[in-house]
């Protein structure tokens, strides 16, 4: 399983400096954090990953497929997307987002029966199936996405600040929903709390004005450039302050 | 741009919407605009009652606009601050200001159109806009306060079609006139509008303005008591603008009893409303064309014909100006307008009667017919049953008309004979 | 192809259970009260209000043709093509109510089959200006109020059925193509506000 980026370039504005501007990102196996200040690129990048959002150049492949070429579909259900906000309209039932979302991204209907269910139980909202999706809380609205992104089952999971909203019990679940996948998935998981990254990931990218400063295991990161307490914040700080060098 | 028109969109949003008020504006007076042309007030009541279609439309852009409010975090802001109730009301107002000079836009359009094709101006009736801009008002109110409780945006094209059926309800007669704020197909010459019956609707849409805002959340004005009487002063003006509307359109003009005329010519003398001026040129004309003929045959026409809606107070030797639907309020009148008003020499009071003047209306067509035949302005077909009488003899005729004429003048209907083998 | 128990969520998140009520809403109503007259001023006689009822249907109708979930549409495994004229089908069915009451009090096929014509200008309208379709439909309603409804109703011909059809067709289609278009564009341009304006956004440690 791999997720390769080349040559990648995102710009919204020509007079602007690109989004993001990326030469080459191997994303294998494993939970990597994206993490980045506000503004650096990190929900362009991931949407980019998630096949929403054709970059103005480069590749995305997923298996040596092509993302945004003619066999797009063939990896596009194989990949979960967790935007930051996840527009369902507020009359809608919690299991019929879910079976709706699993309808538009084409899960087989004996598959969806099976797995929507426990999809609820997995993210806490089973006994909430029958409300609606404007009487959830922000916490419970992030949990749903994150369903959401998973009906497909997918090899890759891209989560965009997936801990926004989440009380501590909620972010101990988590972890627990992303150790749970298969050892050969690859999970991006975008985040500006150096925390929850050092927690939840193996290894960690950061993202600065567009470009990958930094990639490689997290444990290293926070050893080489925590400081003496070893802080991630600090090595992150580090990075920015330092251009990635 | 300003905090109350944030919700609305971006500025090409907000100059949509308006270019959307102003395009149902033109549409809802567009069609009848050679109805109201010719007459200031009508023009007036016309782009008034635009609301029939800007209404909705408000209704609508405050529904999208209050969904949108709901469904960010700006309402919870709004509801803690001192005058949450006005902070509230912002973009509604924003909305409603759009729509206000959209249809001020329209109605200054419509009788500047009106002035332009030279009829008089009657600024005393221009206070008929503020009920219909305080039904605007009403209308966008309500959007607001469905688009806020629901927070559900796809609901504005059904907010739309309710608060247009209610001008269809009201359109036809099944409620009282609650939304109606104008648009009479009539020129209005001759009449006011009376205060009561235009004010009241005003009444009632400001008493939904106060239920709209009060249904939207319960926050804003169950507050405090003070609020609360707010609520039932609210719902006081509905109940009574709603009893007090008027019951059918006609019931927001009144008959002035003496309605000053503008007049030309000489023989005979022709005068109409000079309210609806537009007519008068051509229909003296062609009134001195065809009466040449009654003259050459003997007859003694009145001296004056008077446009005027009814006998009494009328002086009985002046003839009576009668034109063909909205010719009114045109420029050029049909020669059947000019006939018909020859042909009624004086105000009867027959003609207003429960039973229609049979005889006198047979004897009207026929003199009618024959000044036309005799001005050169129409020949008689192979099958009209006064053909032979018409292509006949000459002298006989005459006699009949003189005599015919001479009835008429004095409404001596029962008196009419038709020629013999005619009627 | 089997029942798939997802449709009827299909169904209620593309929002046609609410038309298809209001089709049926709609139905009854034009049987009540399809014989009152009304006197509107914008019009030049008394029309029945019947005539309304293919105006109103498209106002109400076309809701589901707006797409309240658009970043799922832009992880759909279907095509958009497909899906828009998913919606545009259901909104069809949704207005066979109205077109069968119509037919109930006499009005001939190609007549009532006017709601299906209205439904394809409003798909093309929905396309163009999203959930403010009303408005331009609003302005289509006085038009046919105008100068397109009246008596014709009872005797229309083929004629009728092909304007109604050619509207729906014509409506319908570029509605799909705009759609498709709209998500493939989307794909492309697809961003975040902060990125739009990064620059002025990034906070420099």
């Amino acid at each position: 399983m791999s997720l390769v980026v080349d040559d990648l370039r995102c710009s919204y504005d020509r007079r602007n400096p690109p989004a993001v501007e990326i030469d080459l990102l191997d994303l294998g196996p494993g939970v990597c954090g994206l993490v980045g200040v506000n503004g650096a690129g990190k929900s362009t990048l991931l949407r980019t990953l998630a096949g929403s959002r054709r970059p103005e150049n480069g590749r995305v492949r997923v298996d040596d497929v092509s993302l945004y070429g003619p066999d797009r579909r063939r990896v596009l259900g194989r990949i979960g997307y967790m935007p930051q906000h996840l527009d369902l309209p507020a009359e809608m039932r919690v299991s019929d987002a879910l079976a709706y979302a699993s309808w538009v991204r084409g899960v087989p209907p004996g598959a969806a029966r099976a797995r929507n269910p426990q999809l609820l139980d997995r993210v806490g909202l089973s006994r909430r199936a029958t409300d609606r999706v404007g009487q959830l809380s922000g916490g419970m609205n992030r949990r749903l996405a994150l369903a959401v992104a998973l009906v497909t089952d997918p090899d890759v999971l891209l989560l965009d600040e997936p801990t926004t909203g989440l009380d501590p019990a909620q972010r101990v679940a988590l972890r627990g929903i992303i150790s749970d996948l298969t050892a050969t998935a690859i999970t991006v998981l975008s985040s500006h709390v150096m925390e929850d990254v050092a927690m939840m990931a193996s290894r960690i990218a950061v993202l600065h004005e567009g470009r990958v400063l930094h990639i490689g295991a997290v444990d290293e990161f926070v050893t080489a450039r925590g400081g003496p307490e070893r802080s991630p914040e600090f090595a992150f700080l580090a990075t920015i302050a330092g251009g990635g060098a | 741009m300003s905090v109350r028109l944030a919700w609305l969109g971006g500025r090409w949003a907000i100059l949509l919407q308006f270019g959307a008020l102003l395009a149902v504006g033109v549409v809802s007076v567009a069609p009848r605009v050679s109805s109201w042309v010719g007459s200031w007030k009508q023009a007036l009541d016309f782009g008034a009652g635009a609301t029939s279609l800007m209404g909705p439309v408000a209704a609508g852009a405050a529904c999208l606009a209050y969904a949108r409010l709901r469904r960010s975090v700006m309402s919870e802001v709004m509801m803690q601050s001192r005058w949450d109730w006005w902070r509230w009301l912002q973009p509604a107002v924003a909305v409603w200001a759009l729509a206000s000079t959209a249809l001020i836009a329209v109605v200054v359009g419509c009788t500047s159109i009106a002035s332009a094709a030279g009829v008089p101006s009657y600024w005393g009736s221009a206070w008929i806009v503020l009920p219909a801009l305080v039904l605007l008002a009403a209308q966008a109110s309500v959007g607001a306060a469905v688009g806020f409780a629901s927070g559900r945006a796809w609901l504005a094209p059904i907010v739309v079609a309710g608060v247009f059926s209610v001008n269809l309800l009201a359109s036809a007669q099944l409620i009282p006139q609650v939304f109606n704020t104008g648009g009479v197909t009539g020129t209005l010459a001759g009449q006011v509008f009376t205060v009561w019956p235009v004010l009241m609707p005003a009444v009632a849409a400001a008493g939904i303005v106060v239920l709209a805002v009060a249904a939207a959340d319960r926050r804003l004005l169950w507050a405090t008591w003070s609020r609360r009487c707010v609520v039932g002063l609210g719902l006081g003006a509905l109940v009574v603008g709603w009893l007090s509307a008027p019951g059918s359109n006609d019931e927001r003009y009144e008959l002035l009893a003496d309605p000053p005329q503008t007049c030309a010519g000489t023989q005979p003398q022709v005068c109409v409303f000079e309210e609806t001026p537009r007519p008068l040129a051509d229909l003296t004309a062609k009134v001195e064309e065809q009466a040449v003929f009654l003259v050459r045959a003997g007859v003694q026409l009145p001296d004056r014909f008077v446009q005027s809606y009814a006998v009494a107070g009328r002086d009985p030797s002046e003839g009576v100006v009668r034109l063909i639907g909205h010719e009114e309020s045109r420029a050029s009148v049909s020669e059947d307008s000019a006939t018909n008003t020859l042909v009624t020499p004086a105000p009867c009071e027959q003609d207003f009667g429960a039973e229609p003047p049979y005889l006198a209306m047979d004897a009207r067509h026929l003199l009618g017919r024959w000044l036309q035949v005799r001005a050169g302005i129409r020949k008689p077909a192979g099958g009209d049953s006064d053909r032979a009488w018409l292509l006949g003899e000459q002298d006989r005729q005459e006699a009949w008309v003189r005599e015919v004429y001479r009835q008429l003048q004095t409404c001596a209907f029962e008196e009419i004979q038709m020629p013999d083998g005619v009627g | 192809m089997a029942w798939d128990n997802r449709y009827v969520a299909v169904l209620r998140s593309w929002g046609l259970g609410v038309a298809l009520g209001a089709g049926l809403v709609l139905a009854a109503a034009s049987l009540l009260v399809g014989d009152v007259y009304v006197d509107l001023p914008m019009l030049r006689d008394q029309i029945r209000i019947l005539h309304v009822f293919p105006g109103l249907a498209a106002l109400v109708l076309p809701v589901p043709l707006v797409d309240r979930t658009p970043s799922l549409t832009l992880m759909t495994m279907r095509s958009p093509a497909v899906l828009s004229l998913l919606r545009l089908g259901g909104v069809v069915l949704a207005s066979l109510p109205v077109v069968a009451a119509l037919l109930l009090v006499g009005w001939t096929l190609p007549a009532a089959l006017v709601v299906i014509g209205f439904v394809g200008g409003a798909a093309v309208v929905c396309s163009l200006v999203g959930l403010w379709y009303w408005a331009p439909m609003l302005g289509l309603l006085v038009v046919w109020l105008q100068w397109g409804s009246r008596e014709q109703a009872f005797t229309a011909g083929w004629l009728w059925l092909v304007a109604d059809l050619a509207a729906l067709v014509v409506g319908g289609g570029a509605y799909v193509a705009v759609e498709t278009a709209r998500v493939r564009l989307r794909v492309r341009t697809a961003g975040t506000s902060s990125e739009s304006r990064r620059p002025a956004d990034t906070i420099r440690p």
